[in-house]
């Protein structure tokens, strides 16, 4: 690729523009929903805590994670539904033809709307999230003397939620693109289906590559009954067939790696398809 | 500048266009006429890359619009009949969108803005259809686009803002500058576009500057209906008949658009014959 296609696909001066546009067009949404949301984490956290001083919690008592929960809703739900929102302005009367035709490649355009519900919204949640900890907690322990806990934003457990959320993000996404109407319920709507779907598949694999342990009819004592199907596991638990040194150990941790795999590569797949969908989306 | 060949396009029930031919150059404010439905909003939304032809090509700039390039955006403005602005005020919304057309003129928005009397002290989502369409219209004037796509500009617009946007407009366009304008206000719009394309039935059934068409044809107001032969097109109005003759003074004459209009789209084979070869 030359320097000039390169430069028709992405430029920064373009791509920077495009983002304070998109950050100018959603800031008032975004203010109001955090402000929001700090007000309902202050107020739960507060009742936390009045209820831990009124239970005879002695003064300095620090108690739990109760922010990664809030976290965790934040970032899933939240950013599901401000992804869902990425492309709303494509399909509404008017604005499709204005962002549509906004001097900008559709990479570009692309790119700007990953970046802010990817990377950006979880950055955002973890900043958010970690100064509205601080006060609610320093809140708590003034004025109730007990609280429970500062929000880490660098616990394995936060960390691996954003990757989650980045990978989850990414059907949302799609979502958006796909439909134009209600792009967040259709979109769960298409997940439940596809893990239906999914299920359904990884049940007759397992039927057919766990054929010889399987008897049709009735099983002896001892053996897992799945429907009319019976698990003939020779006396043994089922779990006992996948831990490390079984029979069925390399098959479950091959089942395993390949599923992980299959579940980050939908990302890509996903933003792929979004790129795609928004370069022929007509209005 | 524009270059549509053998294209086709249809909705899911209908067939618009049906190997569709127009040919677009610099330096002219062509006026889009046809009935409801003929297609120009979506003729505008296909050179704009916003619909995407069946079958054919179609080419502005050199470039292909259904791949949306950002070097065509950058000279591409379209002020549709759908007008959407967000909830900015006019100088931010400026800062933000200006800076993406290289050739923006800040000054000539600014006075474009005052002509068209416009408060600059309110959130543009604030604004009247009017206003905001005036907003728009400055804004994509001053782009200065080579291409300036304008979907029923005049609608909305109250009579001395029409005689403003006939001014801006005239002033505007530059000669390597093409302004395509898809209107049924004929009226607002004479001794402004130029040349005359009509779309009817998903084909451009005439497409004459104006001197051509003036220097061949003439129409009048005449009280009497007239039965002669010279008649190429009559029809009844307040006043008298509006008629469509054959100019054979030699001289340009003044075009009455919608007189014109009426008789190209009811079928006028005579009218296509004065241009034969001209038309497409």
């Amino acid at each position: 690729m030359n320097a000039k296609a390169l430069s028709e696909l992405f430029s920064m001066r373009r791509f920077g523009r495009l983002l304070m546009r998109d950050l100018a067009f959603g800031y008032r949404g975004l203010l109001i929903a955090m402000a929001a949301v700090a007000g309902g984490v202050i107020v739960v956290s507060a009742i936390g805590a009045l209820g831990m001083s009124a239970g005879g919690a002695g003064v300095g008592t620090v108690r739990g994670d109760a922010y990664f929960g809030f976290f965790q809703n934040l970032l899933f739900l939240g950013g599901f539904i401000a992804t869902s929102l990425a492309f709303r302005e494509v399909w509404q009367n008017g604005s499709g033809i204005a962002y549509l035709t906004l001097p900008g490649s559709v990479f570009e355009k692309f790119a700007v709307k990953l970046l802010v519900t990817s990377v950006g919204f979880a950055a955002g949640t973890l900043v958010f999230m970690s100064a509205t900890a601080a006060a609610s907690e320093a809140l708590d322990r003034l004025v109730f003397g007990v609280g429970h806990g500062f929000f880490n934003p660098f616990t394995p457990a936060v960390l691996q939620a954003v990757a989650r959320y980045l990978v989850l993000q990414s059907f949302f996404l799609l979502g958006s693109i796909w439909f134009r109407k209600l792009a967040f319920v259709r979109t769960v709507l298409w997940i439940v289906l596809f893990g239906a779907a999914l299920a359904v598949v990884s049940a007759i694999a397992l039927r057919i590559g766990l054929s010889h342990h399987l008897a049709s009819g009735g099983g002896r004592m001892g053996s897992l009954r799945l429907g009319g199907w019976a698990f003939d596991l020779n006396g043994t638990g089922l779990q006992d067939l996948f831990t490390p040194g079984a029979r069925g150990y390399s098959g479950a941790m091959a089942f395993k790696v390949a599923a992980e795999a299959l579940f980050i590569a939908l990302a890509p797949a996903s933003w792929a398809a979004a790129y795609f969908r928004l370069g022929e989306a007509e209005v | 500048m524009v270059e549509i060949r053998n294209m086709s396009f249809g909705y899911k029930r209908k067939k618009l266009f049906n190997g569709l031919e127009l040919t677009l150059q610099p330096g002219n404010i062509y006026g889009l006429l046809g009935k409801n439905g003929a297609g120009k909003t979506t003729l505008l939304k296909i050179i704009s890359g916003l619909r995407l032809a069946q079958e054919g090509s179609c080419s502005v700039l050199g470039l292909d619009p259904a791949r949306r390039p950002a070097a065509l955006l950058e000279e591409l403005c379209f002020i549709a009949e759908e007008l959407y602005v967000p909830a900015l005020m006019p100088a931010v919304f400026e800062s933000l969108h200006a800076p993406l057309y290289p050739r923006f003129d800040h000054e000539a928005f600014h006075a474009f803005l005052s002509e068209f009397e416009l408060a600059t002290d309110k959130k543009l989502s604030e604004l009247s259809y009017g206003q905001k369409k005036k907003f728009l219209i400055a804004f994509g004037l001053a782009s200065r686009c080579r291409l300036l796509l304008m979907d029923e500009p005049t609608n909305g617009l109250d009579i001395p803002s029409k005689s403003q946007f006939r001014r801006l407009l005239a002033r505007a366009g530059g000669t390597d500058q093409s302004i395509l304008v898809s209107t049924h206000q004929v009226r607002d719009m004479e001794n402004l576009i130029d040349p005359i394309i009509i779309l009817d039935e998903g084909r451009i059934i005439f497409n004459q500057p104006l001197r051509e068409v003036g220097t061949r044809l003439r129409t009048a107001i005449e009280s009497a209906e007239p039965t002669d032969e010279g008649a190429l097109y009559v029809e009844k109005t307040l006043g008298g008949y509006a008629v469509l003759r054959q100019n054979d003074g030699g001289d340009e004459t003044h075009i009455d658009l919608e007189t014109l209009f009426n008789a190209v789209t009811a079928g006028g084979g005579r009218v296509h014959a004065l241009f034969a070869g001209g038309v497409k």
